[in-house]
């Protein structure tokens, strides 16, 4: 096989799933950076939102884009929702704040068995096809996720960047105590952010649910993703997630060409606790330790 | 400690009561059938290892990693016997000598880290230790595990029925409330809580934060190492998956709603959550969403965990 | 003609850009009674983490007994025999007074397991002596009639004795003393000046005592050692350094020095 085309398939399909791990670690470190929470539900908010779009698609007869954006700001709100009835007490209680998540998580997916049995549903395909460019395959419905993703992720730069709540929660996530004494009332910004954080996971399922089958248990891998990626990016620094999300999404590309999948698994495994231990900050987080 | 009396150290006659009810509690199951008999046995296991995390967990860590600690004992101590015929007593010595090797390495590097850092890398640990099972195949049979283990045979007495095993279990159920009893009434039980009460203050007096913790860290493994050996040879099978991260969420779960900081803790965790999903067959998913709920409205109102109320019953008040 | 106990040689600790302290010197004798001062974010608390091993320095040694101890964590700092209290958080609260000090000699304790995991050889309690020693103690701080109260249930300037003793109960050669007389009123702060005395001529201590409160640090120090901005600027006695000229300059208008 020709090498080049083989690099140049494997960077196309590693920047595809980077974006994805991209907008679980992003939404991921959000929550870390203004509450100082591991959330450990994180990855039932991505399976939340494939459950959502399946339903929304194959029930209500939505056209997938509605039902993304329906899924998202319900996600929001309930995010919101959720932190202000239960996570509050625990804000800036990280160690048992990260507890609270894991029952959040139990829960969450306990009512998802329960709604849709553990088998997997397989949504309709939302777009069939494959482009095909200088021997690299790319299946049109992933550039239909690809493109979808960065308009979310123009959307979201651009909210962070010249919206005053945006910018309010940026200032909260890069500093607490000087965004409070500036007076922004950061109390407000936690529901807010936890909702904001949350809510990307769950376009991140709605996206991928087309693309893979739709379970209760599909939150799982990207829950790890999303702490591979924001250890190696730093805990708490947007850009950190950003760019670890895309690089592990390459690493993992390039590593299939060598290795067994769980050789690969396993050695960026080891990568994280080496960051853990050599540079928690990660390579550009921000976070005390 | 002659003459110092230490926080905890006497049984007041509420605990002599409590402690009666038990006897008669660890009796009931060999009256009851194998149903019964096969949940106390899982529970014992349990109180075992949740006993370990416990220790931990004292010294001002929580690890998310526990379960892989089982598995390197559980699966050293199975494959020294599948591949050299070497005894049990033998097998299980060296099972918890590489657990407390493992323990000690990477104690010493990792324990530096604080809270939700310490957490990831514990995490972290435990699923690498579930790929690495998974990969070396050839060593450990990988996805498919070690099937037919044989019982455990000391003396040509084979615990071989539930029965049998309950004892044995219980038996180490029981040496480790001891253990964990006499632990923390000992001086180096009390530098351990001084080191999680005020650490800045116990590494100003003498106490070692981070050799203590390594100490800790250890011991704590070890119980989960023995726990993985016994499971091993009660279930007669293992797999990466008996020991993946989940299972360490189990018991951290178990150690939070029993209650972290008391010697009751791991047992009433362990009591309370080991049989319900046994009990509650089909409605497993409503089980599970009780469980989450628990573990919330335990942080929220009884953060000591359910083994705090007993402090409502008790005479001397145990602080912790 | 006294033996030098305690050396501090251009010592320096560094935050990133900023320097908490920079090559600072200075020596405190056997017996002595000597104080740190200088203003606000002038490097005194920093200069006792360092010390006391709380940070390691960037540069620079910090010579206890004859030993290098630079860089050594406080736990083995305190086995030669170096001892510190804090300013605030210096008590175990839910522990009783008596408790808390035995937390403090519990690294002494012949054949333990803590005593052997920080190299501990000298200076040792059999453990058949724990609550004479645990007594002791309370006797040299006066704290006996609180032996029974939990910690936390003191008031503010017991507290503080009581931080003093388990300190004491390392069985230091020299004592570290971070602000003790913060937040005394000025009954409390008489005492403990006469406690500090009494532990230097009864008990042969040394001690260093970082302290804002002018009065206290005037009428107990013999020597005076002046950092400002991480620099020391002087050494004296008092009267020097109340005289000195670059001193008052450093506190002028500092409300403390008004009073002294």
């Amino acid at each position: 096989m020709d090498w080049s085309v083989l690099l140049a398939q494997a960077t196309i399909n590693g920047l595809i799933v980077g974006l994805l791990y991209l907008l679980m670690a992003v939404g991921f470190t959000l929550v870390f950076g203004v509450m100082r929470m591991v959330n450990f539900a994180h990855g039932e908010f991505y399976m939340l939102g494939a459950v959502s779009a399946y339903f929304l698609t194959t029930w209500l007869q939505l056209p997938f884009l509605a039902a993304v954006a329906v899924t998202f700001f319900g996600s929001v709100l309930f995010g919101g929702l959720l932190e202000w009835l239960i996570l509050q007490p625990f804000r800036r209680d990280e160690l048992n704040g990260m507890i609270v998540t894991i029952g959040m998580a139990m829960i969450l997916q306990n009512l998802a068995l329960i709604l849709c049995g553990p088998d997997p549903l397989s949504m309709p395909a939302v777009v069939e096809g494959t482009l095909q460019v200088a021997g690299i395959f790319i299946p049109y419905s992933r550039i239909y996720v690809v493109f979808f993703a960065l308009l979310v992720l123009a959307l979201l730069y651009g909210y962070l960047k010249y919206s005053r709540p945006g910018r309010a929660l940026r200032a909260v996530v890069e500093d607490f105590e000087i965004a409070s004494i500036q007076g922004i009332r950061a109390r407000i910004y936690y529901p807010l952010g936890f909702g904001l954080g949350v809510g990307l996971a769950s376009i991140a399922g709605a996206l991928m649910a087309p693309l893979f089958s739709v379970s209760p248990f599909v939150g799982a891998t990207p829950l790890l993703k999303a702490f591979i990626v924001v250890v190696l990016g730093g805990l708490g620094s947007i850009p950190g997630a950003a760019f670890a999300g895309l690089v592990l999404g390459l690493i993992e590309s390039y590593a299939s060409l060598f290795f067994s999948s769980s050789t690969a698994d396993m050695m960026i495994f080891a990568l994280v606790m080496v960051m853990l231990v050599l540079r928690p900050k990660g390579l550009l987080g921000k976070g005390e330790v | 400690m002659a003459h110092f009396s230490m926080p905890g150290s006497s049984l007041g006659r509420k605990e002599w009561g409590l402690l009666s009810l038990l006897g008669v509690l660890a009796i009931w199951p060999w009256f009851m059938g194998a149903f019964v008999l096969h949940l106390a046995i899982l529970t014992s296991l349990n109180v075992l290892i949740v006993n370990g995390l416990s220790i931990i967990a004292r010294s001002g860590q929580l690890s998310f990693g526990h379960a892989a600690f089982a598995a390197v004992g559980a699966y050293v101590s199975v494959l020294l016997s599948v591949e050299f015929g070497l005894p049990i007593l033998l097998t299980s010595a060296i099972g918890l000598l590489m657990a407390a090797l493992v323990a000690l390495l990477l104690g010493w590097v990792i324990l530096r880290l604080k809270g939700v850092y310490f957490v990831l890398v514990t995490f972290s640990f435990g699923e690498l230790m579930r790929l690495a099972l998974l990969d070396w195949g050839e060593l450990t049979g990988g996805a498919n595990g070690i099937a037919n283990i044989a019982p455990i045979t000391l003396f040509d007495f084979a615990f071989d029925s539930r029965s049998r095993f309950y004892a044995l279990a219980l038996l180490v159920a029981f040496l480790s409330m001891l253990l964990m009893r006499r632990l923390f009434a000992s001086h180096f039980g009390q530098a351990i809580d001084a080191v999680y009460e005020n650490p800045a203050l116990a590494e100003s007096t003498g106490l070692s934060v981070h050799r203590i913790q390594i100490v800790a860290f250890v011991l704590g493994s070890m119980l989960a190492a023995l726990g993985g050996i016994l499971q091993a040879r009660y279930i007669g099978y293992i797999s990466p998956e008996s020991f993946n991260p989940g299972i360490s969420v189990a018991f951290i779960t178990m150690l939070v709603i029993g209650g972290q900081r008391s010697v009751w803790g791991p047992l009433v965790g362990a009591l309370l959550l080991t049989p319900l999903p046994e009990l509650f067959r089909g409605a497993v998913h409503t089980q599970n969403i009780f469980y989450g709920a628990a573990l919330i409205l335990i942080l929220r109102f009884m953060p000591g965990g359910l083994a705090s109320l007993m402090s409502l019953f008790k005479r001397t008040e145990d602080k912790k | 003609m006294k033996q030098e106990l305690l050396k501090v040689q251009a010592l320096s600790r560094h935050f990133g850009g900023l320097a908490a302290l920079n090559n600072v010197s200075f020596s405190v004798a056997k017996g002595e009674i000597v104080g740190l001062i200088g203003p606000n974010g002038a490097g005194k608390t920093t200069a006792f983490n360092v010390i006391s091993g709380t940070m390691p320095p960037t540069s620079g040694q910090v010579i206890f007994a004859g030993q290098d101890i630079s860089g050594r964590p406080p736990s083995q700092v305190v086995v030669s025999g170096l001892a510190r209290t804090f300013q605030s958080t210096s008590t175990y609260p839910q522990m009783t007074v008596a408790q808390n000090v035995y937390r403090g000699l519990l690294s002494r304790l012949e054949g333990s397991a803590v005593a052997r995991l920080v190299g501990r050889r000298e200076r040792l309690l059999k453990p058949a002596q724990v609550s004479n020693e645990v007594d002791a103690i309370l006797e040299m701080v006066d704290l006996q009639s609180w032996r029974e109260v939990a910690a936390g249930s003191l008031a503010y300037g017991l507290q503080k004795k009581l931080g003093i003793a388990v300190a004491l109960a390392t069985r230091p050669t020299i004592l570290l003393l971070d602000e003790p007389a913060a937040g005394l009123n000025h009954e409390e702060c008489n005492e403990l000046s006469k406690l500090l005395r009494q532990l230097q001529e009864q008990q042969g201590l040394t001690l260093l005592l970082v302290e804002h409160h002018m009065a206290l640090v005037m009428e107990l120090c013999e020597r005076i050692v002046v950092l400002v901005q991480g620099e020391k600027i002087a050494e004296g006695s008092p009267g020097e350094i109340r005289e000195n000229p670059a001193v008052v300059e450093a506190y002028l208008g500092a409300p403390d020095y008004a009073h002294a």
